[in-house]
């Protein structure tokens, strides 16, 4: 307790809570609109959804990473090259432990996972991803009023209300709203409220791309796809015995369509556990910058650092599982 | 499927992504790492190995070395050993020799006294004898001829030694 009201602890913790109300005060955030679908950033007439760029983004980052990890190898290692080996070894000594004869194929496809997985999830702690992107005519629902700074603009948290929903509903909105507020829309195509303040949405240019469920359901497809390439390899038609099952009487049959449809629930739960995760994370770490803009936030940048780790490890690890469980007989039990 | 943002084009780029990104990796990340990691294994092996044949080849020298030692020491003590016998020997054979140089030298004075003393008795029993006779002729004078004297004489000093 003496230690606690140390007049130094006392100081830290006003300084702490001060900051925290000034934030919340002068610099407050907005609360972006939470969706499911990836906003789509207009590049060169196409809608290309922030998830898929931000995917290019890890890619160039890993490559980047591979490139300058093995561009001037050493005998003794050092740096990038040190962290490159260190990462790959001690992944491919799990894949052996697992894998066995097999690590040497399976070892790509389970570090690609795992790679991927990570590099995405952690740019997503980056400043500036979910943050800066282009200001767009709210398409239905909320809108923020929109302020410039600088050569920039921001959204506030000060949100409007759009009657209208659809491209052709914002159009609407904006006939009605007459000359002077149209010579401001054609400077950057946004519409105004009566009162003449423009309002728009954030399309970020990037976004996680686990949010999207196109990247987790892809990867969980070509995991599930490969376990059952997999196991044919290994076991070849008796392969599809554990499916169709006529030897072990109804109970067997009965098995054998269960075993099918958790197949297919492996993929479901694959892809949403990865997006459930990241997603939530995301939307944690809005709500927490939107409560208390400063400081709050920082122990759940924490949490998702490591909840972007977790979680591409488990997704590697159990594709790992499944091809280690597919190629082995299952027809020992008769 | 709208609401939930999936899309067939968006997972098709996804997947194809993917794919892309196992080959590039492939190529450039996993193949250049495991074969450093499998080179460096090799090489490590491999000066172990010489290490171990290193410390081996030490220890083989150093046992040699000590055997040699040994060896010599032994030789040495050896050496010694016969030195010190060939020396008792030689001096067992002086003191030998010596003894029984004395003992003859002992011997032929012994002798030689004997004989000195031999001598001077027959020179001493002729001198009495010649002593005697002319005694003997002065008292007598001449009444016996000098042989029957001499006999007597001689009996006489024959009868002497006896006594002596």
């Amino acid at each position: 307790m003496k230690r606690l009201l140390n007049p130094k602890v006392l100081v830290a913790l006003v300084l702490i809570v001060g900051a925290m109300v000034i934030s919340k005060m002068y610099f407050p955030v907005p609360l972006p609109g939470i969706q499911l679908p990836a906003e789509g950033v207009p590049i060169l007439g196409f809608r290309v959804p922030n998830t898929f760029i931000h995917t290019i983004l890890a890619d160039i980052t890993l490559i980047l990473f591979a490139v300058l990890a093995t561009r001037n190898m050493k005998d003794i290692p050092d740096g990038l090259q040190n962290f490159a080996e260190w990462v790959i070894e001690g992944f491919y000594s799990i894949t052996e432990d697992i894998a066995g004869d097999r690590a040497r194929r399976w070892f790509p496809i389970i570090m690609t996972i795992f790679l991927l997985v990570i590099v995405a999830n952690w740019w997503e702690l980056v400043p500036g991803v979910d943050s800066v992107g282009v200001i767009e005519a709210p398409h239905g629902g909320k809108g923020y009023i929109v302020e410039k700074i600088g050569p920039f603009y921001t959204v506030t948290n000060e949100e409007v209300v759009v009657e209208h929903y659809g491209e052709e509903g914002a159009k609407e909105a904006e006939k009605g709203e007459g000359g002077a507020e149209a010579e401001a829309k054609e400077e950057h195509g946004l519409p105004k409220t009566e009162d003449g303040r423009e309002y728009g949405v954030l399309i970020p240019f990037l976004r996680a791309s686990a949010t999207d469920l196109n990247f987790t359901l892809a990867l969980a497809v070509i995991s599930m796809v490969l376990v059952q390439y997999y196991g044919i390899q290994a076991l070849g038609m008796s392969y599809f015995s554990k499916f169709i099952n006529f030897k072990g009487g109804i109970m067997g049959f009965i098995v054998g369509l269960i075993e099918t449809v958790s197949e297919v629930a492996k993929i479901i739960s694959f892809a949403f556990r990865l997006f459930g995760n990241i997603f939530a994370g995301q939307v944690l770490l809005f709500i927490m910058a939107f409560l208390v803009p400063w400081l709050l936030p920082v122990p759940f940048f924490g949490l998702e650092l490591f909840v972007g780790f977790i979680q591409a490890f488990v997704f590697a690890m159990l594709t790992l599982v499944f091809f280690a469980s597919a190629v082995e007989a299952h027809d020992e039990h008769h | 499927m709208e609401a939930l943002g999936l899309n067939l084009n968006f997972f098709i780029a996804q997947t194809v992504n993917f794919i892309v990104m196992l080959v590039l990796l492939r190529m450039f990340l996993y193949r250049p790492i495991m074969n450093m990691l499998d080179q460096r294994r090799e090489k490590i092996r491999e000066s172990l190995q010489a290490a171990e044949k290193a410390r081996a080849e030490v220890v083989a020298s150093q046992k040699a070395y000590e055997e040699e030692l040994a060896k010599a020491r032994r030789e040495a003590q050896e050496i010694i050993e016969r030195a010190r016998e060939a020396a008792e020997r030689q001096r067992n054979e002086i003191l030998a020799e010596a003894r029984q140089e004395a003992e003859q030298l002992k011997k032929r004075a012994q002798e030689e006294i004997a004989y000195e003393r031999q001598q001077m008795l027959a020179q001493l029993r002729d001198e009495v004898a010649q002593l005697s006779l002319s005694i003997a002729q002065k008292v007598i004078g001449a009444a016996l001829d000098e042989s029957k004297q001499r006999e007597l004489v001689e009996k006489f000093i024959a009868e002497a030694g006896d006594l002596k």
